[in-house]
């Protein structure tokens, strides 16, 4: 562990003096992981990539602002958080009010199971339930459950209001074990 | 129930008591496997994305390092522009130079008057040449409108003006315009790569004859295809939309091996003459993208103030790739053409030929800081001109180009004559040669100004005769894209 502490630390260094070298082994050593992270925020995989590319070059900027307090990673992955967001406030105006559903979806959706029993699922099926999210409900989503943000934090970072981050993730949540759940033809 | 029987109970009772088989995990995963678990959606899709990774490739990188600044190529970067400024500077002297070597058209005797007394001072072998084969009586009288018009159009050129034969002095303005291909100079600097583009022009004459002659435009259709190479991989991507003003001037110095005199005494004798003009080009054009293309109108002029040439092109651009041009920490990067379609209308002035232009040019784009950086640009053009006009030394070279035909087959008197064998279909090849730097400064993300210093030196003969060129020239352009 310590030895992997070690090379990232001699790799920052090298980006910090610019040398193109360690910029590669960087992007190298996280770039697979990364684009994974754009792609939870992007529908389109071209915009996973353009967020993914501008994330880098962020890194790469920002490098010397990094002072050690966090795990390198993530630091790292906020700052591709943070760009997957604003270039897609950027590309289009995110519809982080009440997004309605077809109501042909809706009405399909019932109350979630009290007991919540679930099933594994795969990264791509995940992929899969999470591109069909409206895009506000995609994005609250992924800071609550998997950044574990909180709803004050993420309505901060969205601009919107703590009631709708709340309102966001519980259909968001609903329509996700909706889509997760297998289907009876699927047993 | 018999005693016996309950000893026998017993000890199987005895014998069981502690009896265990060992169980082993896998015996655990099997049933849990079976069994669904209680757990949350969010552990569910968090266990899914656990160490959840997309490859990436060499195009991601290529892209990003393109948009980073080098800093350890800062030192070389500057080196290089010192060595670019310095060949400018010695390739600047060495033209003002090269006219010391080939005295310009006006130090050297044009009139016969002129040549017979140069004859005996400074220029004994051309005069006595000359002399040979011409006489002062033997020159035809020149029209008062040639000469007029000489008067109007080289107001701006004093050299030219002390020239006495403004036949000559005509030629020599139309020899600029016709002899000088303006040297393509790029407006974008690119990552490492090489701009081949091509360029065809079938000129269709609009022209009028009558005293407003220089002025009549010629209508010509340019339609070209780009790109660039080494080939990168295919990134389709979102150009911006920008506007733009491009202003220049560049000096212009020509060289041109003419008979002289010969229309009227049927032979030709050679000799250099060089003249030095301004060319001025302005340019206004703007870039709309659409999807991921681009469309780009550029609208201007390119003027050689000495002597009039009006030059006014339209260009659309369909851009199929484009690359990031540079990085701006926490902004949007901004893309460049790497791929596109242009398609140009020129209208120019004074040109009876038809060329076939193939430019290339090399440029490189070198950030120094965040907003500022350097651009290096080498290339040049090989062209085929197939002209006639270029070849008549008289002051009535304004000829459509049916009139050229059909006047070298000798069936046409036009108003102003013909003359001599110099009326031929000429074609030629050449090679010209470009190099530039200059910088560009970003005031913000949306505005750039951008501003080139170039060098092109035209080898090997346009004319019938022979003609080179040198050019020396800046431009300066505004760019804002949002």
């Amino acid at each position: 562990m310590n030895k992997r502490v070690d090379v990232i630390q001699s790799i920052l260094s090298g980006c910090r003096q610019g040398n193109r070298k360690a910029q590669h082994e960087l992007f190298s050593m996280f770039g697979p992981r990364m684009l994974g992270v754009c792609r939870r925020y992007c529908a389109d995989p071209d915009d996973a990539r353009d967020a993914f590319q501008e994330g880098f070059i962020k890194v790469y900027a920002t490098l010397e602002k990094y002072r050690g307090d966090s795990a390198f990673e993530t630091w790292m992955t906020r700052i591709f958080i943070n760009t997957a967001i604003d270039h897609f406030k950027k590309k289009q105006k995110l519809q982080l009010k009440e997004t309605i559903l077809p109501e042909e979806l809706d009405s399909s959706i019932g109350d979630p199971d009290p007991e919540e029993w679930s099933f594994p699922c795969s990264p791509e099926a995940a992929l899969e339930a999470l591109d069909q999210l409206p895009a506000g409900y995609r994005m609250v989503f992924n800071l609550y459950a998997l950044e574990n943000m909180g709803h004050k934090e993420i309505a901060a970072l969205l601009g919107i209001s703590e009631g709708t981050s709340k309102s966001q993730y519980a259909r968001a949540r609903k329509l996700l074990q909706h889509l997760l759940t297998p289907k009876p033809s699927q047993y | 129930m018999s005693q016996k029987r309950q000893d026998i109970e017993y000890k199987f009772h005895e014998a069981f008591k502690d009896f265990e088989i060992p169980v082993s995990d896998s015996d655990w995963n099997r049933i849990v496997s079976s069994l669904p678990e209680n757990k949350s959606l969010e552990k569910d899709i968090q266990e899914a994305f656990q160490g959840y990774e997309i490859p990436v490739n060499q195009g991601d990188w290529a892209r990003i390092s393109a948009a980073l600044p080098q800093k350890d190529k800062r030192r070389r970067a500057i080196l290089w522009y010192s060595f670019a400024a310095l060949s400018l500077v010695g390739a600047y002297l060495l033209w003002w130079f090269v006219p010391a070597i080939n005295p310009p058209a006006s130090q050297l005797p044009n009139h016969v008057a002129d040549l017979n007394a140069g004859a005996k001072q400074n220029h004994p072998k051309n005069a006595d040449a000359l002399m040979g084969h011409q006489s002062a009586s033997s020159a035809p009288s020149i029209p008062s409108r040639a000469t007029a018009g000489i008067k109007q159009n080289h107001d701006a050129t004093p050299k030219l003006q002390s020239s006495l034969y403004p036949g000559l002095n005509e030629f020599q303005g139309n020899g600029s315009n016709n002899d000088v291909w303006l040297t393509h100079i790029g407006l974008f600097g690119h990552h490492d790569s090489l701009n081949v583009e091509s360029w065809m022009m079938d000129s269709k004459r609009l022209r009028l004859l009558n005293s407003l002659e220089h002025f009549a435009p010629i209508a010509a259709y340019l339609s070209s295809a780009g790109t660039y190479f080494p080939a990168k991989p295919l990134w389709l991507r979102k150009p911006m939309p920008a506007i733009w003003i491009r202003n220049g001037a560049s000096l212009l110095s020509t060289s041109a091996s003419i008979p002289q005199d010969a229309d009227w005494q049927g032979k030709a004798l050679n000799r250099t003459q060089v003249q030095k003009g301004l060319v001025h080009e302005f340019a206004v054009g703007m870039q709309i993208p659409i999807g991921s293309t681009a469309i780009q109108f550029g609208f201007g002029a390119t003027e050689p103030l000495t002597p009039l040439k009006q030059h006014w092109r339209i260009k659309t651009r369909m851009v199929a790739d484009s690359i990031p041009y540079r990085n701006m920490p926490g902004d949007t990067l901004f893309w460049i053409p790497v791929r596109f379609t242009d398609t140009l209308v020129d209208v120019v002035t004074q040109f009876s030929e038809k060329r076939l232009v193939i430019p290339f040019q090399i440029s490189q784009c070198v950030p120094i800081s965040p907003k500022f950086g350097i651009l290096f640009q080498a290339g040049g053009q090989i062209g085929i001109l197939q002209s006639m006009k270029a070849t008549i030394p008289s002051p009535y070279t304004d000829y459509t180009w049916s009139q050229l035909q059909q006047g070298m087959a000798g069936t046409v008197k036009t108003n102003q004559p013909l003359r001599g064998v110099d009326a031929a279909q000429a074609i030629r090849t050449r090679l010209d040669l470009s190099a530039g730097t200059g910088f560009y400064y970003r005031v913000n993300k949306q505005l750039m100004l951008r501003t080139n210093l170039s060098l092109a030196k035209g080898l090997g003969p346009l004319t019938k005769q022979g003609s080179s060129y040198q050019q020396i020239g800046g431009q300066f352009m505004l760019m804002y894209q949002w």
